[in-house]
């Protein structure tokens, strides 16, 4: 999305159009919106499914309780994830070459919710827990897991942001969208952990 | 004449058992308030969605016009 007309280009005496609102940032935001109505639509599977069991049938017999004590250290991770990269974007603004060590922090503490949360799904698949045991197997892998992809993606954007800050190369459009991307696998989290863990 | 006069008593007397309303027959209360609290959140949601993100952009524009109203042609 450009501004019309915003400032004149010396060289060849056109108008010149300057972005108010980067197409990184634009194209991502669309991108989310599709996403959330993904999620959204899971979300409401499972909770129509869950609210139509009969009472004290949830979780289904046989299979294992969810882990919300490491789900929520998950949460708390992915959290201050988003906070750091938040921090690293405030930094960038005065001094870029100031925002690394956020920047990495931020890849960092969400490397680590992935690499939990794989070690909660390998404990849960011990247990009996798989995307054909039952409903809540299949509801979680399919929601929790489509999560995790897109964290693993944006996890590989972030680490792109990081090697361009690293060379002094980090442009204004990408560090937008790549924010945009991250804050919406960060803030889609805790709406997953609490309809799904509880 | 026989035939819609009975056609028309059965729509009348066997109604209920249309389920028109797809929330109507589920079996628990709390399966119906599932139903309805998501079907309003997933009406809702995509309008809220894009219409957040369309005012967004305006404001950018307006904010970016508004910091250089000298330079516009």
């Amino acid at each position: 999305m450009e501004a019309t007309l915003t400032q004149a280009d010396p060289a060849n005496l056109r108008p010149a159009r300057r972005a108010a609102v980067p197409s990184a940032v634009l194209g991502t935001l669309f991108f989310v919106v599709a996403e959330v109505m993904f999620f959204a639509g899971l979300i409401s599977a499972y909770t129509i499914s869950r609210a139509n069991q009969l009472p004290g049938m949830w979780p289904p017999p046989g299979q294992p309780a969810l882990p919300v004590g490491a789900g929520a250290v998950s949460t708390g991770l992915l959290l201050l994830s988003g906070a750091a990269l938040l921090g690293a974007y405030l930094v960038w603004r005065r001094a870029p070459a100031r925002a690394t060590a956020p920047l990495l922090g931020a890849w960092l503490l969400g490397l680590a919710f992935v690499l939990l949360q794989g070690r909660e799904w390998w404990a849960l698949l011990g247990k009996g827990l798989t995307l054909t045991s039952s409903s809540l197997g299949s509801f979680f892998y399919l929601i929790v897991g489509g999560h995790a992809l897109h964290a693993v993606g944006a996890l590989l954007v972030l680490a792109w942001a990081c090697a361009r800050q690293l060379t002094g190369k980090l442009s204004p459009g990408l560090f937008f969208g790549v924010q945009t991307f991250w804050y919406f696998v960060v803030l889609m989290w805790p709406v997953i952990y609490a309809r799904v863990y509880f | 004449m026989t035939r819609w006069r009975l056609a028309l008593l059965s729509v009348v007397l066997f109604a209920g058992a249309a389920w028109a309303c797809p929330v109507c027959g589920l079996p628990s209360e709390q399966g119906q308030g599932a139903y309805l609290f998501m079907t309003g959140i997933m009406s809702l949601l995509p309008l809220a969605l894009l219409g957040g993100v369309v005012t967004w952009v305006v404001l950018r524009v307006k904010r970016a016009d508004a910091e250089s109203p000298d330079e516009r042609k």
